[in-house]
């Protein structure tokens, strides 16, 4: 959607110089990304999507079914159910060490000057007619002119301390990890009609996971019915992974939004400024984000790759709703 | 309106919610469930509940 894709692609282009830019390998690994296809439906709305990713400038292959065949030989592509008709391949999607990103952004930080506060809850914030005045913490009192609220999970508890309400629900995602194998995914498969995805760290393990547990949720763990469901549609995709262990799984809260798009904005309280809502399609978001957001709190406008991310699209009805489900967040 | 629609309160501990048993008997339950631990406190009909 327009709004979504110029920020993402922002994002993209990025990602491919933050290495670069913070001095820090964080294993950011190029290896493409590809979604599979099980129907000439299916295969026309990627052919679609592809071109429309390849106008805005971005890369995009469509294969075939025997094009699919020779790059995942392994999959079962005559599944009953989904077969694989094709795929859209994007070779510039990939994979980056989580633990490296947050430890290089955490260095960069430093080095420019950025005081990082560890085990430090904030508590409250000070307002003083409409305008804000600092934050509460559990170490004390730091004045400022400007805060920026981002605090994924729990972005309601921290602006209801604000007397915001957002229009978010907190539900938990589940992931898993296999034990290390050798290398046998090269890319990362996502199987949508079967809420499965996976790709292989470069430690050998399978990571891979599925949809949301379906109700609201703060318990940060997972439930046995949904790793049921996971594991029974990796079998369908690839059976042989039958034969791997399951070596640890987790769940994590995410912030879902209304619409499924993130939110970077002022909010009705002067100087404080809310970035949140990322579902759980925050990773790939990470450098244009804070892109974003500095731009907001630094000038006071929004940034040209994030305009639309506005908190008042839930008024107006201008939502940016890539699935089209309404304000249902355990669908998005 | 917008309220209604997309602004929730998001509560981290009890909560009191519907729930519909759809593969079952289709009844509606009042559910008091605790989000944080998964905890389910109570559950009554809809219908008895009065709510």
């Amino acid at each position: 959607l327009d709004g979504n894709s110029e920020f993402y692609s922002h994002s993209l282009k990025l990602w491919e110089g933050l290495e670069q830019e913070l001095n820090y390998n964080v294993m950011m690994s190029q290896r493409g990304q590809v979604l599979l296809a099980h129907s000439d439906g299916q295969m026309d709305a990627f052919a679609r999507r592809g071109n429309a990713m390849r106008m805005q400038g971005d890369d995009a292959e469509l294969f075939d079914r025997q094009g699919i065949r020779k790059l995942l030989p392994y999959l079962n592509h005559e599944d009953p159910r989904f077969p694989i008709y094709g795929g859209l391949m994007q070779w510039r999607a990939g994979t980056a060490r989580h633990d490296a990103v947050a430890w290089g952004y955490a260095r960069g930080a430093d080095q420019r000057g950025v005081d990082i506060i560890q085990n430090c809850e904030v508590t409250g914030f000070r307002i003083e007619q409409g305008q804000i005045k600092g934050v509460e913490t559990s170490r004390g009192y730091i004045g400022a002119g400007k805060v920026g609220m981002c605090a994924a999970g729990r972005s309601s508890q921290v602006a209801q301390m604000a007397g915001l309400r957002l229009p978010i629900e907190s539900h938990v995602l589940q992931a898993f990890v296999s034990e290390g194998l050798k290398p046998i995914l090269p890319s990362v498969v996502s199987f949508g009609m079967g809420h499965f995805y996976i790709s292989q760290s470069d430690k050998g393990g399978l990571v891979f996971g599925g949809d949301l547990d379906g109700y609201n949720s703060y318990a940060q763990r997972g439930n046995l019915p949904m790793q049921e469901h996971v594991m029974e549609a990796g079998m369908a995709l690839m059976p042989m992974i039958g034969k791997a262990r399951v070596l640890r799984s987790w769940g994590g809260i995410m912030d879902m939004s209304m619409d499924g798009s993130p939110i970077i904005d002022k909010t009705p309280v002067a100087g404080l400024f809310f970035n949140g809502g990322w579902c759980y399609g925050g990773f790939k978001a990470v450098p244009a984000s804070g892109h974003a957001f500095a731009h907001l709190l630094g000038t006071g406008n929004h940034s040209e790759h994030a305009s639309k991310f506005l908190l008042n699209r839930f008024e107006t009805g201008a939502l940016l709703d890539e699935e089209g489900t309404g304000a249902q967040p355990n669908l998005h | 309106m917008q309220d209604y629609v997309h602004v929730r309160d998001n509560i981290a501990g009890e909560t009191v919610e519907l729930w519909h048993h759809v593969l079952g008997c289709s009844a509606w339950l009042k559910v008091v469930r605790n989000t944080v631990t998964h905890e389910v406190k109570d559950v009554s009909l809809a219908q008895d509940a009065g709510s």
